[in-house]
């Protein structure tokens, strides 16, 4: 019982910042996460100790935030956050324009390429493992994120020319 | 995704740029791209990306995770809950019988028809008892053919049907078979088992018009019974769980019952 806990302790800080990331409210993803955990923790007798944790975690997650947003509890990010103050990096004021720009990009990409996108992206997951929690075959993750980026990409570059052409 | 050696694909690129590739792909997709400034480009436009979208939300790791998220906190208070919901069916399950009793001692009194709902809820449940006990014959089409299953048990209603997905739940689909209903009509009894061997069925009938919508929970004993409908079909999910763990999977249940349905986005 408490072996479970401690395991599932253990990827609390994933789970918040991955929903952090989806609900941009720091309230909100923690109720997200809350709800988590207490569904976790009465389905754990369900859940078996060979599969990842990890995964199982995401996939409950996931499914709360997308049923939440069906009763639009989310809708149109009602409360948005400010951003965080940037982490103290030296790159001032063009880096911290390109962060906010890339916050309010990705709230406008559809449901399915967000949820996508910071899988791999932010929580580093491999395809495979991403395309498990989203119960679709690889090449719909891939193609999913192809347009995730693209669209990412195109809605930044407008005032972001100069930095996007830099070729090494 | 499984070029020719000297092919490059998007999609390689964007799993060089995400860092999914293998050694011996990488350093194709390097060569390739010293000769590609534009692609290049990209690539670097889609790691500033990633290296962005880790900036804004790195920081949420290294936060205080606050209290209420504790989860041996919260298993503590699921236990509570749950004795409370306990409780609750105690009490629910005494008036019960104190309203059958009530019921049958003045059935002379007033003779008052069965409501549809609950005919369909008891036929539900005897049929639960009857099939989840059966240890060697449970279905009669396995859930191994699903398509087979799904389409065998939308012609016997005539309605689409799917198969939910239980898995999230802990459920996995042992599969169907057909039964006469009331009036003529033939419902469906789709089975599914969890790794501990504990069985849920749902019990699928053609909605007429006295069929009401409303949800409507019973318990019979051990078991629970779930009540609902939408234009097409009835459903009623049968198992030996608590009210919440049958809301769960009724949550799951209806929305892939309710696939057709505008507002539906989720698969």
């Amino acid at each position: 019982m408490s072996e479970f806990l401690d395991e599932v302790e253990d990827h609390i800080p994933a789970l918040r910042r991955y929903a952090r990331a989806l609900t941009r409210n720091a309230d909100l993803a923690d109720d997200l996460v809350q709800d988590c955990l207490e569904r976790a923790i009465r389905k754990q007798r369900l859940w078996r100790p060979t599969g990842p944790l990890r995964a199982w975690l995401f996939r409950i997650l996931l499914n709360i935030y997308r049923n939440d947003r069906r009763r639009l509890r989310f809708t149109a990010h009602a409360a948005i956050d400010t951003l965080p103050v940037e982490p103290s990096v030296q790159a001032a004021q063009p880096h911290r324009l390109a962060l906010a720009e890339i916050a309010a990009a990705i709230d406008k990409l559809p449901d399915e390429q967000r949820e996508a996108l910071l899988l791999v992206v932010l929580e580093g997951m491999s395809y495979a493992g991403a395309a498990g929690i989203l119960r679709i075959p690889q090449g719909t993750l891939m193609s999913r994120l192809h347009r995730a980026r693209t669209t990412l990409k195109k809605i930044t570059e407008g005032s972001e020319e100069p930095r996007l052409r830099t070729v090494k | 995704m499984i070029p020719h050696s000297d092919t490059i694909t998007e999609a390689d690129l964007l799993a060089h740029a995400d860092g999914q590739l293998e050694k011996s792909r990488r350093e194709a997709v390097e060569a390739y791209l010293a000769e590609h400034p534009e692609k290049a480009a990209e690539v670097a436009a889609w790691r500033a990306q990633s290296e962005a979208i880790g900036a804004l939300f790195n920081p949420v790791v290294s936060e205080a995770i606050p209290p209420r998220l504790n989860p041996h906190r919260l298993a503590h208070k699921t236990r509570s809950h749950d004795n409370r919901h306990w409780l609750q069916a105690v009490a629910a399950v005494l008036l019960m019988v104190f309203g059958i009793s009530l019921g049958w001692y003045g059935r002379d009194l007033v003779t008052r028809p069965a409501s549809p709902t609950t005919a369909l809820m008891t036929a539900a449940l005897e049929a639960h008892q009857l099939f989840t006990t059966q240890g060697k014959h449970p279905v009669e089409v396995p859930g191994t053919e699903t398509a087979h299953l799904t389409t065998w048990l939308s012609a016997s209603l005539d309605r689409r049907l799917v198969m939910p997905d239980l898995s999230l739940e802990g459920y996995q689909l042992v599969g169907g078979r057909i039964l006469p209903a009331a009036s003529g009509t033939t419902a469906a009894q789709v089975m599914y088992e969890a790794a501990n061997g504990q069985r849920v069925t749902l019990y699928l009938t053609p909605k007429t018009p006295d069929q009401p919508a409303a949800n409507t929970f019973a318990a019979s004993g051990d078991l629970a019974a779930l009540y609902w409908a939408n234009d097409a079909v009835t459903c009623t999910i049968v198992g030996n769980l608590s009210r919440a763990e049958m809301e769960a999977i009724a949550s799951d249940v209806f929305k892939a019952l309710s696939w057709q349905d505008a507002d539906y986005q989720f698969g």
